[in-house]
């Protein structure tokens, strides 16, 4: 119970990461930005507006669960607060359980747009989600730990240079970064797959997303780097991202697919090295 | 996901004004695409009708929020003859003045927009940024940032002096090096090349065919321009002769290197016209105007293509007026250029024709919840034969 009130207490740090975010991504713009504070304020605001129902239990639960699904995950990166063997594996479905659930509520809700990005969204999870497990495992086998509290390993991205390729390059997908944003391409298909959601729904599944760009920025400090460098390291991920996201246009979405059906392939070169 | 309806608009992120854009997909493939208006109907023609020439002439300036300066010089083409009007040469300087900065303007302001489409949206910002430059210039000159409105019949409502020519000539100086780079990663970035090259493709026959105008004609390897082949005002002077950028490539990418050459064949023509202008000289006073003739028709190239105007006047008042922007000859190929297409092109495709929507709604007649289809010859009249 009381890992869980420390996992909650992270909750406002992803919130104002995300601000913090926003300005310097203003600034990389040549705009003033929002103020640190706007994510809470977002929020707020969210949670005060009317809300569009659909009498649609699956619907309505989604952004419950993800939210679940974040905080689940808050447990174990950027500090191990509980840990069994395996874990990695139980974090790892996390990630893909979230996803589910995201296509789950975007097919129930019957917006072509939210169609359209569940499409897209399976699409690639054929070249990312399935391969992400395996990347997790390959980094825990190759340094010989068996969960999160006993990972160790220091500077593991020199021992597995194509596996840690692979993994910057998903966090494009997770991040929603351009050039890999195709399910979230506003342009094209408006909000995605949170284009028929409001008020309070869309609020929680916005801190499910604040709370997941957290832990990524986390965890690939954690895993490339070592534990020791999570927190200190993440705002580093956090810089090269938001360069990505302000220096790249997107890719079309068969070029996303193309690009990921062939870095899954190099990382699987990898295997034979830890093999 | 088989024969499914996407709908593009009439709210859309892609789109800045109401269009509906009905798109037929299989998987996310188009299979037939339609188009539908009526969203962002104004009345500028009504707003017009039953005034003085000059008083019609301030609805004219309004009819578009980008390029308004075309219309008025569209307008004027049609009534300065009309009212037999001699107009000094510095006039027409101020005018291809300020219709060539508007060109930048609106060719800049396209390029942020395109580059929003693509998802890289510190180019738009950029862009918008340079785009502010020329807005400045326009406050300079009249005092008005958008609907700047410096035309009247037969003058102009003010001479510009040497500190105005100075300030235009200084801001072209620092936006110049600053378009070039961006438009430098428009044409390398590979990334923009792989969204823009062999989509949206409108070959030469088609553009011929289908009657387009403009860059996107321009960019079909059609030398549409009215500028060239019905010089008007200081257009028709020997040292102003206009170089039409004519590509060959037939896709978003001819026409968008199109739209990017032209800010500099813009900026070249706008220093000529500085050179020419005498800061001294005064524009005459404003008069009275009383139309001799009943008809009167004009055109102008608009930075989206060619712009007319058919004004018809009784007792000294505008009786009927017909604006045909150039939007509604781009639009017709949007339903053809769009089959075949995948979901993911379809905003850049859209944004490469530069729709301007609200200047282009004229008139949508719903009686009975049926829409009236009416004859040219109907609107020619105003009104419809039973």
């Amino acid at each position: 119970m009381i890992e869980i009130l420390y996992a909650l207490l992270l909750i406002p740090l992803a919130l104002l990461i995300e601000g913090i975010r926003r300005k310097a991504v203003a600034r990389m713009h040549n705009r003033v930005g929002p103020p640190f504070l706007q994510p809470f304020y977002d929020i707020m605001k969210l949670i005060s507006k009317k809300e569009f129902s659909r009498k649609n239990l699956v619907f309505n639960l989604v952004p419950y669960l993800a939210l679940l699904c974040s905080l689940a995950m808050l447990l174990f990166i950027p500090f191990a607060i509980i840990g069994f063997d395996y874990d990695f594996l139980v974090f790892g479905y996390l990630f893909i359980l979230q996803d589910t659930f995201y296509i789950f509520g975007a097919v129930s809700s019957r917006s072509p747009f939210a169609m359209f990005a569940s499409v897209r969204e399976l699409l690639l999870m054929l070249g990312y989600e399935i391969t992400f497990l395996i990347v997790l495992s390959l980094f825990f086998y190759g340094t010989g730990a068996m969960s999160f509290q006993e990972f160790a390993a220091e500077f593991a991205f020199l021992k597995l240079p194509l596996v840690s390729l692979f993994l910057l390059f998903t966090g494009f997908v997770i991040l929603r970064i351009t050039p890999y944003d195709v399910m979230v391409a506003e342009p094209e298909i408006s909000a995605g797959f949170f284009s028929e959601y409001s008020g309070a729904s869309l609020a929680v599944l916005e801190i499910a997303e604040f709370i997941k760009d957290f832990i990524i920025y986390m965890l690939f400090g954690f895993l490339l780097f070592g534990p020791g460098y999570a927190l200190l390291l993440s705002p580093v991920f956090m810089l090269f991202y938001m360069v990505m996201l302000t220096s790249s246009p997107r890719y079309s979405t068969v070029a996303t697919v193309k690009t990921f059906l062939f870095l899954a392939l190099l990382a699987f070169l990898d295997v034979f090295v830890v093999i | 996901m088989h024969d499914k309806i996407f709908p593009i608009g009439p709210q859309h992120p892609s789109l800045k004004e109401p269009i509906f854009l009905k798109l037929h997909v299989d998987g996310s493939y188009i299979t037939k695409a339609e188009f539908n208006l009526g969203y962002a109907h104004r009345g500028v023609e009504k707003c017009a009708e039953g005034y003085l020439l000059d008083t019609a002439l301030h609805a004219v300036q309004r009819t578009c929020g980008i390029c308004s300066q075309c219309h008025s010089l569209a307008f004027l083409n049609a009534v300065e003859p009309m009212a037999g009007i001699e107009v000094p040469d510095k006039v027409y300087l101020q005018r291809l003045l300020s219709a060539e900065l508007e060109r930048i303007h609106s060719h800049l302001l396209w390029g942020g927009l395109m580059a929003h489409e693509i998802g890289l949206e510190t180019l738009f910002m950029y862009y918008w940024r340079e785009r502010e430059h020329i807005l400045d210039v326009f406050d300079d000159l009249t005092g008005n940032r958008v609907h700047h409105s410096p035309d009247l019949i037969g003058t102009a409502k003010r001479a510009f002096n040497r500190k105005n020519l100075d300030f235009i000539l200084e801001k072209l100086d620092l936006i110049e090096p600053e378009v070039k780079e961006l438009k430098e990663v428009m044409r390398s970035e590979r990334v923009i090349t792989s969204r823009f090259k062999k989509h949206g493709m409108i070959p030469r026959k088609m553009a011929i065919d289908l009657g387009l105008v403009g860059p996107t004609a321009r960019g079909s390897g059609v030398e549409n321009d009215v500028r060239v082949h019905d010089p008007y005002m200081a257009y028709a002077f020997k040292e102003l002769k206009v170089k039409p950028v004519v590509r060959n490539e037939c896709d978003s990418w001819g026409r968008s290197m199109v739209r990017c050459d032209e800010v500099f064949e813009s900026i070249g023509l706008i220093r000529k016209a500085c050179e020419m202008i005498d800061p001294k000289e005064d524009v005459p006073k404003r008069k009275n105007v009383f139309a001799k003739g009943t008809y009167g028709r004009g055109r102008s190239e608009a930075p989206r293509g060619e712009n007319f105007h058919f004004v018809k006047v009784e007792n000294n008042r505008i009786s009927r007026i017909k604006m045909r922007t150039p939007t509604l000859a781009n639009l017709i190929c949007y339903s053809r250029i769009m089959e075949g297409e995948d979901i993911t092109d379809v905003p850049v495709i859209m944004m490469s024709l530069d729709p301007c929507i609200s200047c282009m709604e004229r008139v949508a007649v719903i009686r009975n919840e049926k829409k009236e289809v009416w004859t040219s010859h109907e609107l020619f009249e105003g009104k419809k034969h039973d």
